[in-house]
């Protein structure tokens, strides 16, 4: 029998990087336009299938590609509520990050190679994001390990190398943990147990004690492995460290691909595999909370002590990625549109900070928070997208952030987690206390010297082009996001949809 | 229309560039003149609007998470006297911008001044939470930009202090929001009218509303809150402490009147005395320590600024009061209006006239001053002045209370505005 057209949907979304990224490599270094060509085209080309997919599943069909690997384990891709979620940032977001990659590395060498990898990492990203059980989601979450250390190390420095070690230590050990507890999964419980399926598949299985513990120590392991790519403390050591990466390999890095492969994990294990009314019971929910909220604090801490710039934005994002995860543990349907919603707001809004923290470098030399003083007079437009950017993480309305924590807190609250809001308070006036002195600097502060290492004149516009429109692009969404939160069409109405499924009996 | 109304001055922001601003400077006027012509049209139109209807009303339910404004029949006449008290400090800030064609980051100034107008103008109008919460974060995150804008050593100080209180503030305030959005059940944005009810009707009520209290309070100048307002308002410039304290302050008041359990409910589930009795008892602390404070200050400004802690005291303690007594509520609540408009206008007129007084030559000192008495005296309350009706307003409903010591503290709070503008008149003199 024919299989139908929407059987291979999933693998044409994942495949489309994939294919990019062989061409990429095949392709000369002096092919410059061919390949910024290619790349452009097949990021429109998923973004289109995506938006497709979308449509279907919002029909209420389901497109699925599973084959038989060995029997008994499945390989198997499948569009859900969501996989669209995660695969939806990512398409859009690889689109605004692959034109301001091709502004930023104009004229460095290696740039075959980078964008090899880079789609590569794209593809290993949609591989999470639409895998359909724990092994396809292993594979493409060790691929993803993999593809990211070139773009770490891209610039083979010293510190880069280094950096690129610690990333690999962390990540290996955490996909070793990770590797263990699938394994151990489908050994004790077989391949039914690890499929994704909505509101989980646990809620049936007895409660013998044996089997709670067990599920216990998988889960514990499941959160250990992804807790690294994750940046959950004490397992986020790598993140500060690899900021030595160009900046468009920050933003994928933090808003998309690594951080959020690991928040979209555990998302994935909580929702999918245990069942959030089934991991409620269990009692391994709070523990799990505690460890978010110690995140949370301690990110923002770490980031108030920094001086450099990219810096101070990797411990914030450390700290806000566990407002995911804090969120996917709040018991009920409001907290959990919470923290689905910061998946997406999140990475719009980190994203942002971070071209601009490259603009600051590639346009000025600019590094450091002391040498941003009075940089909003020269380059207004990316000040006012990373003004943006930082009330969204401080969480001022109308921006997206605080749409974000709006529904956390309320989700805090009807889970009885009162602690919890005392914690994104907490947060955020910490995060108004490292961003609001930068803010500081770029609006109020005259210039006092002249910039460290000014690489592109002011013309008609701040900066390059394509450095400076992909981030008012994300700024505009940082923005609408927000503003529109209650529209058909906004990330808050699709984390509604997806958490009214993960809830309904 | 609505829209149209309070996002003018926002429209405008944008308008402004830093190589034309000084031809810009009539927009210090223009951006209040039309809410001022509407809402002064709602009061001497036809029947006006009682205190329960609101107009123009604009209901987007695909905008943040429900928004909803209006023009309330409550709080209407403060909205066109906010409109005015703007288009006065406005006026002023036109002409003497035009003469002094010198002044640095001029354009930054107008800026966040349009900003900080419409943030004073949305949180007047905004009938849900988030949007309320918007214009209110815009409003205190632009007010920096007046605090600090001639960035002398004092100033930048007072930004500081001014910021850090502000992000406190907020803190407290989206507690307290938060934490009442969740009383009332079936609504993750409820709007701001259905929170009192739902506070009343909680057994953590008090807790809500110590947090929406104290949130606003630093707004409002509540003592123990107040420490920025002495310090701003001294460094910044004049017309911007005028709005500072005639217009922003009582948006402080107007979040209490919006969000607190004040009134008479069908479920009261908790016990508000306590709350209530440390509004009177800060308020009078206020009242009357801001004077012994202010005595003692060598500005001009200092003092008006002493005084406002002082003047929004004897407003605390008027809510307290009518916490302790909501079958008094509605009486309290018109008083308070009527005060807190007084205050506006006559603060806004002496700031701007401190103003003034540098400017003018010597010959018209003494007619400035005479004139200048007008508000002076308003503000301390001789017989037949604005502050003598408000104040008698709330005097009517003391008389009928069983706690005679409130209403002879209260009428002696005068005695520490007469000793604060008798010190302004010798610092002025």
């Amino acid at each position: 029998m024919m299989p139908e057209f929407t059987f291979w949907l999933p693998v044409v979304v994942v495949g489309t990087s994939l294919l990019a990224a062989l061409i990429i490599f095949a392709l000369p270094e002096a092919q410059q336009r061919t390949r910024s060509v290619l790349n452009i085209g097949a990021a429109v080309v998923k973004l289109a299938i995506v938006a497709y997919m979308v449509q279907l599943i919002m029909a209420g069909d389901i497109a699925e590609t599973r084959f038989e690997i060995v029997p008994g384990i499945d390989f198997l891709l499948r569009a859900d509520a969501l996989s669209m979620l995660f695969a939806g940032l990512s398409s859009v977001l690889w689109l605004f990050t692959t034109l301001y990659a091709i502004g930023y590395l104009e004229g460095s060498p290696h740039r075959s190679r980078f964008f090899g990898f880079f789609s590569l990492c794209v593809a290993s990203t949609m591989g999470i994001a639409l895998a359909g059980n724990l092994f396809t989601f292993l594979i493409f979450f060790e691929m993803l390990t993999l593809s990211t250390y070139p773009l770490v190390v891209h610039r083979g420095t010293e510190a880069s190398l280094k950096a690129g070690r610690t990333y690999l230590r962390y990540t290996l050990s955490g996909g070793a943990v990770l590797l263990t507890a699938v394994a151990l999964f489908y050994g004790l419980f077989g391949a039914e147990a690890a499929e994704f399926t909505e509101a989980g598949g646990f809620q049936t299985l007895g409660e013998g004690s044996e089997v709670s513990l067990w599920l216990t120590i998988l889960f514990f392991m499941f959160i250990a492995g992804l807790g690294v790519k994750a940046a959950l403390v004490p397992l986020h050591g790598w993140l500060p460290v690899a900021m030595v990466a160009p900046a468009p390999v920050s933003a994928l890095l933090h808003a998309v691909a690594v951080v959020k492969a690991g928040a979209f994990g555990i998302v994935r294990v909580v929702y999918n595999v245990y069942g959030i009314e089934f991991a409620w019971q269990l009692g391994v929910l709070l523990p799990l909370a505690i460890l978010a909220a110690i995140t949370i604090l301690w990110g923002s801490l770490q980031a108030l002590r920094q001086i450099e710039l990219k810096k101070r934005l990797a411990y914030s994002t450390v700290s806000q990625v566990s407002y995911i995860v804090l969120g996917v543990c709040l018991f009920g349907p409001i907290g959990t549109i919470g923290g689905l919603v910061h998946l997406l707001h999140q990475g719009i809004m980190k994203v942002t900070l971070f071209f601009c923290a490259g603009n600051y470098a590639e346009t000025l030399g600019i590094h450091r928070i002391d040498e941003l003083d009075g940089t909003g007079k020269r380059m207004p437009l990316t000040s006012i997208a990373f003004t943006i950017g930082a009330f969204g993480m401080i969480g001022v309305p109308p921006t997206a952030g605080f749409i974000s924590k709006w529904y956390l807190a309320s989700g805090a609250f009807a889970a009885g987690m009162n602690w919890a809001v005392l914690v994104l308070i907490i947060s955020s006036m910490l995060n108004a206390a490292y961003f609001l002195p930068i803010l500081y600097r770029l609006w109020f502060k005259p210039q006092k010297q002249p910039w460290p290492d000014e690489q592109i004149a002011a013309a008609r516009f701040e900066t390059h082009g394509l450095l400076l429109w992909p981030v008012v692009a994300t700024a505009v969404f940082s923005i609408a996001a927000g503003l529109f939160a209650a529209h058909a069409f906004s990330p808050l109405t699709w984390a509604t949809l997806i958490s009214v499924r993960e809830y309904l009996p | 229309m609505i829209i149209l109304l309070v996002l003018l001055p926002l429209l405008l922001a944008a308008l402004v560039t830093e190589q034309r601003v000084r031809k810009q400077l009539w927009i210090f006027a223009a951006a209040p003149l039309p809410m001022l012509l509407v809402a002064a049209g709602y009061i001497f139109h036809g029947d006006g609007l009682a205190s329960g209807e609101t107009a123009m009303v604009l209901n987007a339910d695909w905008l943040l998470l429900g928004v909803y404004w209006r023009v309330s029949g409550g709080l209407v006449t403060l909205l066109a006297v906010t409109a005015l008290l703007w288009l006065l400090a406005g006026v002023y800030s036109w002409q003497e911008y035009q003469k002094n064609p010198g002044e640095a980051h001029l354009a930054r100034y107008l800026r966040c001044w349009l900003l900080t107008l419409t943030g004073n103008f949305g949180v007047l109008v905004a009938g849900d939470i988030a949007s309320f919460y918007s214009f209110f974060a815009l409003m205190t995150f632009a007010a920096y930009g007046l605090v600090i804008h001639f960035e002398t050593r004092p100033a930048l100080f007072a930004g500081r202090i001014y910021i850090a209180m502000a992000v406190l503030g907020e803190a407290l305030l989206l507690s307290g929001l938060l934490w009442g959005a969740h009383l009332i059940n079936d609504d993750i944005s409820p709007l701001l009218r259905e929170l009192p009810r739902a506070i009343a009707a909680s057994e953590q009520g008090p807790w809500v509303a110590l947090l929406l209290f104290t949130g606003f309070g630093v707004k409002a100048g509540l003592a123990g809150l107040h420490w920025w307002l002495p310090l701003a308002h001294p460094v910044a410039p004049t017309p911007a402490s005028a709005v500072l304290s005639g217009a922003m302050i009582k948006a402080g008041l107007v979040g209490w009147l919006l969000t607190l359990p004040l009134g008479e409910f069908s479920v009261m589930a908790a016990d508000y005395s306590n709350i209530a009795w440390l509004a009177i008892g800060l308020g009078l602390i206020g009242a009357y320590g801001a004077a012994a404070m202010g005595v003692f200050a060598q500005q001009a400004k200092t003092v008006l600024a002493y005084s406002s802690v002082s003047q929004m005291g004897m407003l605390t303690c008027m809510l307290g009061v009518g916490w302790l007594y909501p079958q008094f509520w509605l009486a309290i609540f018109a008083a308070m209006l009527a005060f807190a408009m007084h205050h506006g206008v006559n603060k806004t007129l002496l700031f701007l006239g401190v103003g003034i007084r540098k400017r003018i030559p010597a010959a018209f000192v003494p007619l400035l001053l005479v004139l200048m008495a007008i508000p002076a005296l308003n503000l301390i309350g001789l017989p037949f002045t604005s502050g003598a009706y408000a104040k008698d307003l709330f005097k009517a409903v003391l008389t009928e209370l069983p706690q005679p010591l409130i209403y002879a503290i209260f009428s002696y709070a005068a005695l520490a505005t007469t000793a604060l503008i008798l010190r302004f008149a010798w610092l002025l003199r």
